[in-house]
């Protein structure tokens, strides 16, 4: 981002990352349909930067595996995201970062829900 | 007392685009489609079957977001997101363009015509509403340039009967807009939804306007003077008498009212088509609408935009963004 003067979170938490995906011996098989999963959702999303700092959006936990949700028969997806602080106004372009990559990645059969909630560390 | 959508014919009309409106002419034989691969298409019924009768696809350099046909049929109105409208004339077989009105800062996302065909209404994403006028000789002149919404404003239409014109907009308000001395004003503002309001549709009569919104509800809304002794400006209001929840599942992005039957039809987010119908024996000050008929995956994706054919009742015309259109035919008794 640009012209920042003030940053909004100048000392987030920063979590570790998860590993790769273990691969089943049915992912390796050709013939079998691979359904679209929770995770398959969450590493679409996990390295999507945040705006402030050079760190993933799974790095500031904004986004878990937990937090997402896929119906493939439905063709639904809903994420649920949370920023590191209350109030944050950069809510709205992680959350379209979030939409456009879902939306330019998957099949167009698919609805992309997306809700941010608010963190649960209060920082009174 | 339950309704049913048949599905009559499916066409694959602007391939690998989406598409964004179907518009029937005055005389119901021809339909213009427009989408995301900058073309404008006209359809005719060949024996039981709607093909291609013309493609107009030098008009616009952007997608063409709306067509909407002149009342008396000779003319088609083309609003695109190059910012640019274009008049098309009709000729025998084919559309010549006629004129481009220019004007708008950016995309333009709708046009109509007034229903006694000497005015124009446009409206943008550059928050504004322009009002054109034509003479007698083809000539397109603005006439006014409203500024009263704050955010992208998505849908213009014309009142039926009277010369009264209303938004919608990105700031989920409705404006409803008369001419006061050679200049077109803002006289109401229809607050209530709680997202933004992609479409409007007047009764046949013109007593109530039907608006949907990204809150998935469709309000119906009816002029009330105040009444006689009662001090206060002379300026309407207008008060929202129903509202349909519950029925979508997500954003409502058309709805389009029937001339001949009265009937409700919406195009959702959820690929689904539906269509509503009043209650009869209820006071008409407190309107209820049932939901009559509807078609869970009409489409494969969003359907965008719902069309009554003016001259055959229940036929009706919707599209997607997968690049379809498709003709259904409603009963109202199934």
């Amino acid at each position: 981002m640009s012209g920042g003067t003030r940053l909004e979170n100048a000392n987030p938490l920063i979590f570790q990352r998860s590993g790769e995906r273990l691969l089943t011996a049915a992912d390796e098989d050709e013939d079998v349909a691979d359904p679209i999963d929770d995770r398959e959702i969450f590493d679409l999303i996990r390295s999507i930067n945040d705006p402030e700092h050079p760190l993933s959006l799974e790095e500031l936990n904004v986004v878990e595996q937990m937090r997402v949700n896929v119906n493939d028969q439905e063709s639904m997806v809903s994420v649920e995201f949370t920023p590191t602080i209350p109030h944050c106004s950069m809510a709205t372009l992680i959350g379209l970062s979030i939409k456009v990559k879902l939306l330019r990645s998957l099949p167009d059969r698919f609805k992309v829900s997306l809700v941010s909630s608010q963190t649960q560390l209060s920082l009174h | 007392m339950k309704g049913a959508l048949e599905l009559l014919q499916r066409v694959s009309a602007h391939p690998d685009a989406r598409c964004w409106c179907v518009a029937w002419s005055p005389s119901g034989t021809w339909l213009a489609s427009c989408g995301g691969d900058r073309a404008i298409r006209i359809w005719g019924k060949e024996g039981d079957s709607w093909e291609c009768k013309c493609v107009l696809d030098d008009g616009h350099q952007r997608t063409v977001r709306t067509v909407a046909w002149s009342p008396c049929g000779k003319y088609l109105a083309s609003a695109s997101f190059d910012a640019t409208t274009c008049i098309w004339k009709k000729t025998n077989d084919d559309f010549e363009s006629l004129t481009v009105l220019e004007g708008h800062e950016n995309e333009v996302k709708c046009v109509a015509w007034a229903p006694s065909g000497n005015l124009l209404a446009t409206c943008s994403r550059d928050k504004s509403v322009w009002i054109w006028e034509v003479d007698e000789e083809d000539e397109y002149e603005c006439v006014s340039v409203v500024n009263s919404h704050t955010q992208d404003v998505k849908h213009v239409v014309w009142h039926p009967t009277q010369e009264l014109l209303a938004s919608a907009s990105y700031d989920n308000k409705v404006c409803i807009y008369k001419e006061e001395d050679d200049d077109w004003e803002c006289r109401a503002t229809l607050e209530g939804h709680e997202s933004t309001v992609w479409s409007l549709a007047f009764d046949p009569e013109g007593q109530r306007l039907a608006s949907c919104s990204d809150d998935r509800t469709v309000k119906i809304w009816k002029e009330s003077t105040p009444a006689d002794g009662e001090s206060g400006s002379s300026d309407e209001s207008w008060k929202c008498v129903c509202t349909l929840s519950g029925f979508h599942g997500r954003t409502v992005y058309d709805v389009a009212w029937c001339r001949l039957t009265g009937a409700l039809a919406t195009a959702c987010g959820d690929d689904g088509v539906r269509v509503f119908k009043e209650d009869p024996t209820v006071d008409p000050e407190q309107p209820v609408f049932f939901m009559s008929a509807h078609v869970p995956k009409a489409h494969g994706q969003d359907v965008n935009c719902v069309s009554w054919n003016p001259k055959e009742a229940g036929l009706l015309a919707t599209c997607s963004d997968n690049g379809e259109f498709a003709i259904w035919k409603y009963n109202s008794d199934s």
